[in-house]
């Protein structure tokens, strides 16, 4: 589809105008009355006179008859005619006389007189040799007789046989006009075979079939909700009962047709939310029926034990009729929390570790595994790879000396909190890897280089905590398998669990990067898991060049380490919980590979980052 | 609505409309302009062979003589049909006359029309079929004036020549090329009836609800590459 967008969109730049044209020059041709533009509106169907009896016999005009193809006997413009035509062409003899019957200027004006039957006169009348743009199809002497009618219609008489040729006027003149334009033929007007129009309409084929496709991609079934847009335009309202963890039940006007996750936002309710609506987040959970069918994103994205208590994704169900909706907690009184970059500081080559010191405590405490909303506000903001450390700066060799980001539209990017709840109440931690661009013109991720763009006393602004993910009370023990700047939630929960307020139960953290230099806060854990017996940290690096000889600990990719180790203890998994976060496809391998195991879907929690 | 969601719905919704009338549209407008517009005509399916010359020896009527038998006939024209001289008569009713005689021919026999198409066209494809149309005009040639004598060739472009079985005069070809092009006409007049008459209200509805699909198109394209180029990553 996206290959089809794209030839769609080239092929309009390149005959997109044509196009128009066609469309334009189509309308105004079928505007027109094709009577008007022959002229048939004003052309006289009064009979000729009767032809006379008294004509000249084939033996008195044998000598002028003779080698002819055929004789027709008709009314000229001023009498009976002979016309005979031969190999040579026709000639034209009096019928009465047998004499050389030439069209003079005045029979010209009594041809074109008698053809016409407008209310103009005929004013003049000139001789000129066709073919000219106005009689291409003829060739040879004519007579232009031209009449004082509005439409300034010109009759041409053939100067040889004394016929009206064509009827032309203004209407024609202008028809004709888009005529050429549509035909592409600038100089004949007539020739539509020509090299030009055949490549613009092989082009403009593309253009509407690819079109045509996309149509299918780009109507949802939402787009045919008329009865519902009406109502939307006439104002009216579903009103929905909706509950929120801590607070009354209350009750919300939403839009009918819209998807609730747009109708919240009407009421100023904004949803988390990576995708905008898209469907592929996850994260504008709500609870509305176990009856409501999932759709397939929400069977790829929310686990068993989620929708069979009724959570669903906002943005995948519409509001229809009056409904009860159940919201997570924290998303009704979302308003923005403004707090100032306190420090910022490399992790990786291409992940830093971001402080924000909040001006207010927040709302509500975040619980361990949980994200915030960062704002990332309009306009440009550039990355100064100059604070790159020595040692990493060879990574950055060949990417732009500055990464200008820039765009006219607020976006919101979910970020998990990288230290334990009760650390400091004001300060959040955050891990952010510098997304770079999808492909050769893309741009680099929008909301990671704006946090990479960040200086020590920069001010932001964000809303939450939100976020679902996290291990249950009654877990035993912990199994997190994490990647890349998945770490962020884990290292929370690590270090929640194990500060005064944890359970600190027994935790096997498998950590996976792509060389050494890509791991975070190794030496922190590696000091923790020294001290804290029950805490296990693993980490398997997947890039074997990457990695020197030296290296002791395991290669290959993490979900495959993690499989060797857990089958060899699988006894101690009976009551532990497994905590994945990180890109999707590490999410994927490591789901894969605990179904592989015999783990129950809903002892898995998982947080997908989706970059 | 920024301007660009609305090019982007506006262009949308149109084409939902004209959607598959445009794909009609370049389709039958390939169509019409690949081949060549004489081979349409058929010039190829006529021999070329001259108009034989009247025989004088043979014509004993005057014209005069026809003119004083079909008073109200404004034209008459004596050529020669099937190797005799003959007067077509073009009035109220068309008719043929021997110049020889002064014997009514018309109607014209199949062996004549017969013989005539085989002059007239080109190679020696065999003929499948010689029929009589009195009324129920095929569309194809709805306007020429029955009754007509319809020659059919054999051939993967099946070729019909049409004649008047009145005046024998030779009224028109088809071949499957031209049957196409007529299909392709009649999508892109969108007279699904007639197939001719371009001032019908479809086509003028259509057509414009086209150009709006067409100007949001380019509207979007414009909002589109204009976004792109303020997006794009410094060197
Ligand atoms: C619950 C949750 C928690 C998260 N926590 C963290 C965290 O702790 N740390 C962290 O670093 N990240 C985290 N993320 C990811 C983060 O929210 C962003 O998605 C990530 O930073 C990328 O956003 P961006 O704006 O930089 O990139 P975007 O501009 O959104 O682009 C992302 C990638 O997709 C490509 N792309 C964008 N649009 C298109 C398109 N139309 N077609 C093709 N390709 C396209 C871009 O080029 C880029 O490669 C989390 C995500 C979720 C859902
Ligand atoms: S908003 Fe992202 S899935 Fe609904």
């Amino acid at each position: 589809m996206i290959f089809v967008r794209s030839l769609h969109k080239w092929l309009g730049l390149i005959v997109g105008l044509q196009m128009t044209l066609w469309m334009l020059s189509g309308f105004a041709m079928a505007a027109m009355s094709m009577n008007q533009v022959k002229g048939g509106d004003r052309r006289s169907d009064a009979a000729p006179p009767p032809l006379a009896r008294q004509v000249q016999t084939v033996p008195a005009m044998q000598e002028v008859f003779q080698g002819s193809i055929s004789v027709a006997l008709r009314y000229g413009p001023d009498g009976p005619v002979y016309e005979i035509v031969n190999a040579a062409g026709a000639t034209l003899r009096d019928a009465r006389t047998g004499q050389a019957y030439e069209i003079t200027a005045e029979r010209a004006l009594a041809a074109a007189t008698r053809d016409y039957s407008g209310p103009g006169r005929a004013i003049s009348a000139e001789q000129i040799t066709a073919p000219f743009i106005e009689l291409r199809k003829h060739d040879g002497p004519v007579w232009r007789v031209n009449f004082d009618d509005r439409r300034n219609t010109s009759l041409y008489i053939d100067g040889v046989t004394g016929l009206v040729l064509e009827r032309r006027n203004d209407i024609w003149r202008v028809f004709d006009i888009f005529w050429m334009l549509h035909t592409m033929d600038y100089v004949g007007r007539d020739n539509f075979n020509n090299p030009l129009v055949i490549v613009a309409g092989l082009a403009a084929l593309w253009l509407s079939m690819s079109g045509f496709i996309l149509l299918f991609s780009s109507f949802r079934g939402r787009d045919f909700d008329f009865g519902s847009a009406l109502r939307r335009f006439r104002g009216a309202t579903i009103t929905s009962v909706v509950k929120a963890p801590g607070r009354e039940v209350s009750s919300l006007a939403l839009a009918p047709g819209l998807s609730y996750f747009d109708a919240f936002a009407r009421t100023g309710v904004n949803l988390p939310s990576n995708c905008g609506g898209a469907g592929s987040c996850g994260q504008c959970v709500i609870r509305l029926s176990p009856s409501v069918r999932p759709d397939k994103d929400e069977q790829r994205q929310l686990s068993a034990a989620e929708l069979n208590e009724g959570w669903r994704m906002a943005c995948r169900h519409r509001v229809r009729a009056n409904t009860e909706v159940e919201l997570p907690a924290g998303v009704i009184d979302n308003e923005l929390l403004s707090g100032q970059v306190s420090s910022v500081r490399f992790l990786a080559p291409f992940t830093k570790e971001i402080r924000i010191r909040l001006d207010d405590p927040l709302p509500r405490p975040f619980v361990a595994g949980q994200y915030i909303q960062l704002v990332i506000p309009a306009g440009t903001f550039l990355v100064d790879p100059a604070s790159v450390p020595d040692s990493w700066r060879g990574k950055w060799v060949d990417i732009p000396s500055t990464l200008d980001s820039s765009a006219a539209e607020e976006v919101r990017r979910l970020y998990s909190i990288a230290v334990a709840p009760n650390e400091n109440p004001r300060e959040l931690v955050l891990n952010v890897r510098l997304v770079p661009p999808a492909g050769a013109s893309k741009p680099w991720g929008r909301g990671s280089s704006y946090v990479f763009s960040l200086l020590p006393g920069d001010a932001v602004t964000l809303c939450g905590p939100y976020g679902r993910f996290g291990p249950s009370d009654s877990a035993r023990s912990l199994v997190l398998i994490g990647g890349g700047s998945g770490m962020a939630p884990l290292r929370s929960i690590v270090r929640h669990e194990y500060s005064e307020q944890g359970l600190k139960r027994p935790i096997r953290f498998f950590y996976g990067a792509r060389c050494e230099e890509d791991i975070l806060y190794r030496e922190e854990f590696e000091q923790l898991a020294a001290k804290v017996e029950a805490l296990d940290w693993i980490v398997a690096l997947s890039d074997d060049l990457a990695t020197p000889d030296k290296w002791s600990g395991y290669r290959g990719f993490v979900h495959d380490v993690a499989r060797r180790e857990l089958t060899e203890s699988f006894k101690e998994l009976a009551d532990a919980e497994f905590l994945l976060c990180g890109p999707p496809a590490l999410i994927e391998a490591a789901r894969q590979m605990l179904r592989g195991l015999g783990i129950a879907d809903d002892r898995v929690w998982y947080e997908d980052f989706g970059v | 609505m920024k301007p660009v969601t609305f090019f982007r719905k506006a262009h949308k919704w149109a084409t939902l409309v004209i959607g598959v009338q445009a794909v009609l549209w370049t389709l039958g407008g390939v169509y019409m302009t690949v081949i060549p517009l004489p081979v349409i005509h058929g010039k190829h399916l006529m021999s070329g062979v001259a108009p034989s010359e009247i025989d004088w020896s043979r014509v004993d009527i005057d014209p005069g003589l026809v003119v004083m038998a079909n008073p109200d006939a404004p034209l008459i024209r004596l050529t020669m049909f099937d190797g005799d001289p003959v007067y077509q008569v073009l009035g109220e009713r068309h008719t043929l006359i021997s110049a020889e005689t002064g014997g009514v021919v018309s109607p014209v026999s199949e062996d004549a029309i017969r013989r005539v198409a085989r002059t007239d066209f080109s190679g020696d494809a065999e003929i499948v079929s010689v029929t009589l149309i009195t009324d129920n005009v095929p569309l194809e040639i709805q306007n020429a004036r029955p009754p007509l004598w319809r020659v059919d060739f054999a051939g993967w472009n099946e070729p019909s020549f049409f004649y008047s079985a009145e005046t024998g005069q030779f009224v028109s070809r088809r071949h499957n090329l031209w049957r196409g092009f007529d299909i392709a006409w009649m999508f892109h007049i969108m007279d699904y009836e007639d197939r001719n008459d371009m001032d019908n209200w479809l086509l003028r509805v259509a057509t414009a609800v086209g150009l709006f699909s067409a100007l949001f198109g380019m509207g979007l394209l414009i909002y589109r590459l204009g976004f792109r180029n303020r997006a794009k990553v410094a060197p």
